[in-house]
């Protein structure tokens, strides 16, 4: 649905060259939620902000719903852009229209008659449950609530595809899980292609399918967020799992990092290595944590005595990415 | 009635009403013309969504140079101006002509400043949805400024207040004439009084107004 080539983006500061974005490449599949994550100053913002061509790259190439955005004219990627809807970490609500009014706005631009707006209006705003608040203002609305009805707005005009910048930074936990919640269920029920950018985690292993770590301009890593999760050494399982260093090791033992998955238990590992390799294994520490829709977890273990030699090859063959550290 | 003769309290009333005729009208076409101009001052300087660089430093100049005269000078200076438009240079009416080109730059600066307020992102959020940048300007720089461009207008109207009485002295009519006529030239202390008096009360009920109505604007 997303296809990002070779993007580039260099600013031209005085007579210095910013790189913003350099060699970005991401193919963001129809019905996915795709999570680009990264600290401030990492590119990310300019790379959402690329897609519906609010900035202009460099060079490279963004090929949207089969249309490439960076070579469209001006009344075609209008027409592009209200096929992407987009939501922000500072909503962006007409503070002088009431919630429906916000909601109608896409649907004015487009063209739509008062009649129809004022029907699909309704029809999103239930959506999102906020049917009760159609007749109130931005101001009157909870932080999670605007960011509600910004779901709404974007998603009015049964765009293909929904940009999210930063939409959960400016909201307590409790509402960004609402949030998350919330564009889980719409992507599902709507299948409605996502591409978030966020500096939060609990984002990627929430919600997101695929998974971009941007740092410097550059994706230094990317891939499935269940797959990454389950190989200790990518910095998503590292982000996810809490991490210990070589130093509290006990001499002659034997420390490793085991990723457990949803099947796989912790107890059955633990009696495997006493009763088969006469191991004696100390529980350094880990976590099971909910990745998407699956639980995914990761161990350190220190094993001592026993066969520990064969115990390891055989945690490895069982437990593909248990690495010793 | 309070210290002026029957004569004095009817000239009284006819001045004010000089003085409002010429200040609504002045605002009136400051606001007609001065919306526009200000919306081309916010819009064509950098950055802006319709940015023409040089029709912006052009407009900018216009104005400038409208702002920079003093209103007496203005006047005079203009006069052939009047002249041409209003078919005289002296009366109310005519008077109406320099009010309303000093106050154009005037307000169109105060609309430039409200509108360059709002919130970039909401410029953003119009694109994002598909908007042109006339879509930019109606539906989110004009509506989401519109307490700020009250406020403007109410300035606006004041400031009419006061030029309208240096109007006055040069033939225009109103309460400057009259407090000029009575007051300076015949030292009729009362009715200059009378002047100040209602030129306070002008000047509060106008603000209050303002005020008022850019309260009701604000979505709270």
């Amino acid at each position: 649905m997303i296809e990002i080539t070779n993007l580039r983006k260099v600013y031209q500061a005085g007579r210095h060259e910013i790189v913003a974005l350099d060699d970005v490449s991401l193919h963001v599949g129809a019905g996915e939620i795709y999570g680009v994550i990264g600290e401030s100053g990492a590119g990310k913002s300019t790379l959402i902000r690329c897609v519906n061509a609010l900035e202009r790259p460099t060079s490279g190439t963004i090929v949207v719903d089969g249309q490439d955005i960076t070579r469209l004219p001006k009344p075609a990627l209008r027409r592009a852009r209200q096929n992407m809807g987009m939501i922000f970490q500072g909503f962006n609500l007409l503070s002088a229209r009431t919630a429906a009014q916000n909601v109608a706005l896409p649907l004015e631009i487009m063209g739509m008659s008062r009649a129809q707006r004022r029907d699909r209006v309704m029809e999103m705003l239930r959506l999102v449950g906020l049917e009760d608040r159609a007749n109130a203002f931005p101001a009157r609305l909870s932080g999670g609530q605007k960011q509600r009805v910004g779901i709404a707005r974007a998603l009015a005009g049964s765009p293909h595809v929904l940009l999210s910048d930063e939409s959960t930074s400016a909201l307590d936990p409790g509402t960004t899980s609402t949030i998350l919640d919330l564009l889980k269920s719409v992507n599902r029920q709507l299948n409605v292609t996502i591409l978030l950018i966020t500096h939060e985690m609990e984002v990627v292993k929430r919600i997101c399918d695929q998974v971009a770590v941007l740092e410097g301009g550059r994706i230094v890593e990317q891939g499935r967020v269940g797959e990454l999760a389950a190989n200790p050494t990518s910095r998503i399982a590292h982000s996810f799992f809490p991490q210990f260093t070589n130093e509290t090791r006990a001499s002659g033992s034997t420390r490793i990092v085991v990723p457990v998955g949803a099947d796989a238990d912790l107890t059955r590992i633990l009696v495997a290595l006493e009763d088969r390799y006469d191991v004696r294994t100390n529980v350094v520490g880990g976590s099971l944590e909910h990745v998407g829709d699956k639980r995914q977890g990761q161990f350190t273990l220190d094993l001592a005595n026993g066969r520990t030699a064969e115990a390891i090859q055989w945690l490895q063959a069982s437990h593909p990415g248990a690495q010793v550290l | 009635m309070g210290g002026l003769t029957d004569r004095q309290w009817i000239l009284l009333q006819e001045a004010t009403w000089e003085t409002l005729y010429m200040v609504g009208v002045a605002t009136l076409i400051a606001v007609v013309a001065g919306l526009p101009l200000g919306v081309l001052l916010a819009t064509t300087g950098r950055g802006g969504v319709f940015q023409m660089p040089l029709l912006y430093r052009v407009l900018g100049i216009v104005v400038n140079v409208g702002r920079s005269l003093p209103f007496i000078i203005l006047m005079v200076a203009i006069m052939p101006f009047t002249r041409a438009v209003a078919g005289t240079t002296i009366g109310t009416t005519a008077a109406i002509v320099p009010l309303a080109v000093a106050s154009i730059p005037f307000f169109a600066r105060l609309v430039e400043s409200s509108l360059l307020e709002v919130d970039r992102g909401l410029i953003e959020m119009i694109q994002a949805s598909g908007g042109t940048s006339v879509d930019v300007v109606r539906k989110a720089l004009v509506p989401e400024a519109v307490p700020s461009l009250i406020r403007g207008v109410t300035v606006t109207l004041i400031n009419l207040i006061g030029y309208s009485a240096m109007a006055g002295v040069i033939g225009g009519g109103g309460l400057g004439d009259l407090a000029y006529r009575f007051g300076y030239q015949r030292f009729e202390g009362t009715v200059m009084l009378w002047t100040i008096i209602v030129l306070l009360l002008l000047v509060q009920v106008v603000q209050w107004l303002g005020d008022l109505l850019a309260r009701l604007a604000t979505r709270r």
